[in-house]
């Protein structure tokens, strides 16, 4: 073994400027195969975190059938369970207590359509960006107590040509009955999201004035959650609670599919790019070790005749192909990780953008993972390996008398 | 003595058809453990052919090569190494050492692949190495030789792991009379000291003079068979 290591070794580095651009062109490979990854998790990353800590949570409590009819009297409220199996639980960062119902708001000029919530404003800023939003947009947060205030999107109120302190209008149903209720607010605050459908679509006044407004009786419509960061996107102990059976839990995963149809379909694209990638890669170094082969023939007539079986050449051409690995994945880790760890520092700028209702109000920070530096050199090396086998396959095959005639 | 090799009706052919040549035509002949002997011929005569054939580098078209008494045109190419490894060693006439290796790698080539121990290897290969005045070389590449030297090493490699024959194809082609007669001078010692069995394939009048048996080959065939006394 040892001797034929210093000979693949050393064949290897026969030809330096050669073996080192094909270890260039692993090493980029690979580097470009880390860096798309950390990319590629990155904007998973921040997808997911706009699309939950914007305003959805990671997960949602609502009784069963509300988010079909959206019936006010679906309400839940079963203070005991709620405390026990949500407010206590350890996983549990932060809670915000909704209700809501659609509604009519109108100013003097034009009236829209719109989902109205009663808010907790204290536990609402615990966990969506509602009161940020508020800052980048005009005016302030909502006060708690507050039973005429109101907040509305920025797009909203261009749409109703309302400003802050103008009054607007909430027509809503009535709880459990079948008559509609109306109430004035003044516009305390215009928020930006940066989301069409919400900074068009929502409106927010406390649970106070929610309650007077529509003579909803205890409850609420949803219980948004947000968890303690390092179990976003695991599977975690919360849902294998036993909840009551008309509540309804969901995950991410379950109110945003088309989310996960998206890293579905990024990490298909990853592969299918690893592929080509890793494709052009091999046949590099195919190509290398059949012009090594073509050169050296001779030299392995040489090494059939004094007796080295057709598997010890083959063993010797995996071992030179090795050879090239090891030269060329430390130096496709040094660029890829080393790349991306600045991208994970300094990030991209992708503020401002929307993408399938989700808008990115942070920049884009790639993410380091364990496969980056394990299960990609180690593919690297596989790949390399096989690129390896036909022609090892050759040499293995190859006529001593006729090779012995070949000389370059 | 034992005879050592044997070709029964050995023919080669290369090519089809109106292109089919015929390298080596129905060559019958014995060759004993111990001797000194050359095949010898015009260029194309099929010598180097017939080296290959007795080797086992390559397949006989027709007729049967024992070597020990074993026919090895019925042996696997694994099997083939293994009898070449062990009772066969090569001199060509361009060298042929492994250049990534050293003077003394390359001798200890061959006893790694038959697991001799690291110790043994060394003891053995600093020996031939002093027999064929190499002291002192053993740590350089064959890029850094001479001919001469370098077709040294080539005999110490063929015979450090004693095999029963060494085939030496045009061995001293590439070197000058002086040097190509002091390296016959050694493998004559050898052959006489340990009973090594040398076929050599040339065209040097010097290698012919000092050949025991020499067997001549025109067109593929074996014309004369001529053996001398000391």
């Amino acid at each position: 073994m040892g001797m034929y290591f210093q000979i693949a070794l050393r064949n290897a580095l026969r030809q330096k400027r050669r073996s080192l651009l094909v270890a260039v062109a692993i090493a980029l490979g690979l580097a470009s195969m880390i860096l798309a990854d950390g990319m590629m998790r990155g904007l998973q990353d921040l997808m997911l975190a706009q699309a939950t800590e914007t305003f959805m949570g990671e997960a949602q409590i609502h009784c069963e059938g509300f988010l079909d009819t959206l019936a006010m009297e679906l309400a839940l409220d079963e203070q005991k369970a709620l405390k026990t199996l949500v407010y206590d639980h350890p996983r549990v960062a932060a809670v915000s207590p909704r209700q809501m119902t659609q509604a009519m708001i109108s100013s003097s000029y034009h009236a829209e359509g719109v989902m109205l919530y009663g808010i907790d404003p204290g536990q609402e800023a615990s966990l969506s960006l509602l009161d940020e939003a508020t800052d980048a947009g005009e005016g302030h947060y909502l006060k708690t107590g507050s039973d005429r205030g109101i907040l509305l999107g920025k797009a909203l109120a261009k749409k109703l040509r309302v400003g802050l302190g103008e009054r607007v209008v909430v027509t809503a149903p009535e709880a459990g009955a079948q008559g509609i209720a109306q109430a004035m607010f003044r516009v305390e605050g215009l928020f930006y999201f940066g989301a069409r459908a919400m900074d068009e679509g929502m409106v927010f006044i406390t649970h106070k004035a929610f309650t007077k407004l529509t003579s909803m009786p205890e409850g609420l419509h949803e219980l948004a959650i947000r968890f303690h960061k390092n179990e976003k996107r695991e599977v975690i102990n919360f849902f294998a609670q036993s909840f009551p059976r008309d509540w309804e839990v969901k995950s991410w995963r379950q109110l945003l599919p088309s989310l996960l149809v998206i890293f579905e379909m990024s990490d298909v694209s990853m592969g299918v790019m690893a592929l080509i990638l890793f494709l052009v890669i091999a046949l590099t170094v195919m190509n290398t070790l059949f012009q090594a082969l073509y050169e050296r023939s001779f030299e392995f007539g040489v090494m059939r005749a004094v007796g080295t079986r057709p598997r010890q050449i083959s063993f010797l051409i995996f071992l030179e192909a090795t050879c090239l690995a090891l030269l060329s994945i430390p130096m496709g880790l040094c660029l890829g990780l080393g790349v991306n760890y600045l991208l994970s520092i300094y990030g991209l700028d992708y503020q401002g953008a929307e993408f399938l209702g989700i808008a990115f109000t942070k920049r884009m920070h790639s993410e380091i993972a364990w496969p980056q530096y394990t299960l990609y050199p180690l593919m690297a090396w596989v790949l390399t390996l096989l690129a390896a086998a036909y022609p090892a396959f050759y040499a293995a095959k190859l006529n001593p008398a006729k090779a012995l005639q070949k000389s370059l | 003595m034992s005879s050592l090799i044997r070709l029964n009706q050995v023919s080669k052919t290369f090519g089809k058809g109106d292109l089919l040549v015929h390298a080596v035509k129905e060559v019958s002949l014995e060759i004993e453990q111990g001797e000194f002997s050359a095949l010898v011929g015009p260029s194309g005569s099929g010598k180097s052919t017939l080296l290959n054939l007795i080797s086992g580098l390559d397949q006989p078209s027709g007729g049967e090569v024992y070597l020990n008494d074993r026919l090895i045109s019925e042996m696997s190419g694994g099997e083939l190494s293994d009898f070449r490894r062990d009772h066969i060693g090569f001199v060509f006439q361009s060298y042929n050492l492994i250049p990534v290796l050293t003077v003394l790698e390359n001798i200890e080539y061959i006893m790694l692949l038959q697991g001799v121990n690291k110790e043994e290897r060394r003891r053995r290969t600093l020996e031939i190495l002093g027999e064929l005045g190499l002291e002192g070389m053993e740590h350089r590449r064959p890029a850094e030789l001479s001919g001469g030297q370098q077709q040294r090493v080539a005999i110490a490699r063929a015979m450090v792991s004693k095999p029963k024959l060494i085939l030496a194809d045009e061995p001293t082609a590439n070197l000058d009379s002086k040097t190509g007669s002091e390296l016959l001078d050694k493998m004559r010692q050898l052959n006489l000291d340990r009973g090594m069995t040398f076929l050599f394939s040339t065209h040097d009048q010097e290698i012919m003079r000092r050949a025991r048996r020499l067997m001549t080959l025109k067109d593929g065939q074996v014309v004369s068979d001529e053996s001398r006394q000391d």
